[in-house]
């Protein structure tokens, strides 16, 4: 198992290489100087050189590179052009909403959608059967937008059960669940059906199986032939699933922070693109990529946990 | 055979009929829009749906039914052409990769890094660099689809070099570019159209999430994501603002991603990847 965990952690630090390099580039691709973002077109020639030399953005290209690297990796990210703090700071500040939302969201995602998955493959080609599916299909091509109006119109705005925007500041109180219920339940939106799909997809490989014949014959009651011994050998897929979906919950969560006020990173994103704050764009890409690099990272050590035959691949 | 196939398919002709209104629609909305997408007319602001105005107005007093017939063009554009430009550039690193094992790693390497990019933040990326505008958005929108397409035809490409005929035309000295054009290509071609229809419905999401943040196309232009995020202050009174282009949206999506899973079935083919 050690072997494993280290050759999947040796393998994902060339990917954060080329995460950070492509995240470097990002900033210097954009058309204009920099430094004039940086400083204003008001600053002289002479002010120009010196914040160059700074800044060290006279020296070689790699040498840049390696140094803005170096600063990364110690959370150093540079300043928000518009607040002039840390971009670091600004991260710090913003990534617990950002981690409350999603985390919320692919916990209601796996929890009902591994309930629906069960019961559509127990009761296969039944009318819930059916329905899941359709709302499968409908979840992929619903907009997130389109799914959070919906849902606040209804539910915020129609029978003014929940807020319709923002975050209370407490740590964890019953105020903050009225708060995050539609803003989780909307980013969740893709990806429960699917969850749902994918568990009922491989219940009906695992019932089919001859172990399950056999635990049956055994005379061990329905409820535990399904959730002891066919579940758990479902689930490996499903975790692989829930990482991945991780990843995409993340970049969902730019659109759904927008919708409902949520202040968290992807709303720091949107407002930095709006006030051309490259340092805070370029950190919080880096940082939430790096996250779901990691987020990958945990699953297939989870996976080669659950699954041992992956460890000796 | 596979046509019939999918002719029985009832869900995807359903997506063909949607998707063939929708086209039509777009095609013709010069002239079958009731006014002009962008006339503002005052006095008519914030109305519901009427026989004067179907779909109603927005609180410009535009015509939302006429907004949207003219929005489908620019979303089926998005849809069509940043899907080609991933087929285009992703599907030549995968052939490359599949067919000179030499370069496989370096390029898979390359587009596991692309891929670790959850794919808004990929595209919003590529909007920072480029600025904002309709031509930016198929860019961004075709750059996330290059690594999945870029996998796909690699594996695919696995496949049919190991079959019979590859083998035949590699013995008989046929040079690397004809066996790539002329044999492998055409043969990659079912699961390329099956992805393909399926990523079209997802570009066109992407492209109307970036106007819907306000990366993409620009207001007034009529373009769903814009319409839908213009309404967004409007929902308490005039929910049909935001809400039938955010339909039109969904309807178009939902019909590609029918039309997907049924040339899927009828071309029996499996969009799974192959380890190599």
């Amino acid at each position: 198992m050690l072997n494993y965990i280290l050759r999947r952690i040796l393998a994902t630090i060339p990917v954060l290489v080329g995460v950070s390099i492509i995240v470097f580039f990002m900033v210097r691709l954009i058309p204009g100087d920099p430094i004039l973002i940086l400083v204003g077109m008001e600053a002289s020639e002479e002010q120009l050189s010196k914040i160059r030399k700074e800044l060290g953005l006279d020296r070689p290209i790699y040498v840049q590179y390696f140094s803005y690297a170096k600063r990364a990796v110690r959370g150093d990210m540079g300043r928000s052009i518009h607040s002039r703090r840390p971009v670091w700071d600004e991260i710090k500040e913003r990534f617990p909403a950002t981690f409350e939302l999603t985390t919320t969201s692919i916990l209601i995602a796996a929890f009902f959608g591994i309930i629906i998955g069960v019961i559509s493959a127990v009761k296969q080609y039944s009318i819930f059967d059916h329905l899941s599916m359709v709302s499968a299909l409908a979840s992929i091509s619903m907009p997130i937008f389109l799914l959070g109006l919906l849902l606040m119109w209804f539910f915020s705005l129609y029978l003014t059960w929940f807020p319709t925007g923002g975050r209370p500041d407490c740590f964890w109180c019953i105020e903050k669940v009225r708060y995050l219920t539609l803003p989780a339940l909307t980013l969740s939106g893709a990806a429960l059906p699917m969850i749902a799909r994918l568990t009922r997809s491989t219940m009906l490989e695992v019932i089919r199986q001859e172990y399950i014949i056999t635990a049956r014959a055994k005379g061990l009651a329905e409820r535990s032939v399904i959730f002891k011994h066919a579940l758990r050998n479902a689930l490996t897929p499903v975790v692989t699933y829930m990482g991945l979906q991780y990843a995409i919950l993340l970049g969902g969560a730019v659109v759904t922070e927008q919708i409902f006020s949520w202040p968290g990173m992807g709303r720091l994103v949107v407002e930095a693109i709006q006030s051309r704050d490259y340092p805070v764009i370029q950190g919080c890409i880096l940082f939430l990529a790096v996250v779901s690099v990691i987020m990958n990272l945990v699953v297939d050590l989870i996976y080669g946990l659950l699954d041992p035959k992956i460890r000796y691949e | 055979m596979s046509i019939r196939r999918f002719r029985r398919h009832r869900l995807a002709m359903a997506g063909v009929v949607i998707l063939f209104t929708f086209m039509l629609a777009s095609i013709f909305a010069p002239y079958l829009a009731p006014y002009d997408p962008l006339k503002q007319m005052v006095k008519e602001r914030l109305q519901g749906a009427s026989f004067t105005y179907w779909l109603g107005t927005d609180q410009f007093g535009r015509d939302i039914l006429s907004r949207i017939l003219y929005g489908g063009r620019l979303s089926m554009v998005v849809g069509f052409i940043s899907v080609a430009l991933g087929l285009m550039v992703g599907g030549l690193f995968g052939l490359i990769a599949g067919y000179f094992r030499k370069l496989d790693n370096l390029i898979m390497r390359l587009m596991d890094i692309l891929l670790s990019f959850p794919s808004i933040l990929l595209a919003i990326g590529v909007m920072t660099i480029l600025g904002p505008g309709l031509f930016n958005v198929m860019i961004a929108v075709g750059i996330r689809s290059i690594p999945s397409y870029a996998r796909m035809v690699r594996s695919t490409v696995l496949v049919i070099k190991a079959m019979p005929y590859t083998e035949a035309s590699v013995a008989l000295g046929a040079p690397s570019w004809r066996i790539m054009l002329s044999t492998i290509l055409p043969n990659s071609f079912p699961p390329i159209l099956v992805y393909s229809t399926l990523e079209i419905a997802n570009a066109i999401l992407l492209g109307a999430i970036l106007s819907y943040l306000g990366l993409g196309v620009q207001p007034p232009t009529p373009e769903w994501g814009i319409m839908v995020s213009e309404g967004r202050g409007w929902l308490r009174d005039a929910p049909h603002i935001s809400i039938f282009p955010g339909l039109a949206i969904f309807l178009v999506s939902m019909a590609f991603n029918l039309v997907g899973d049924g040339l899927r079935d009828s071309l029996d083919v499996r969009l799974k990847e192959t380890k190599g």
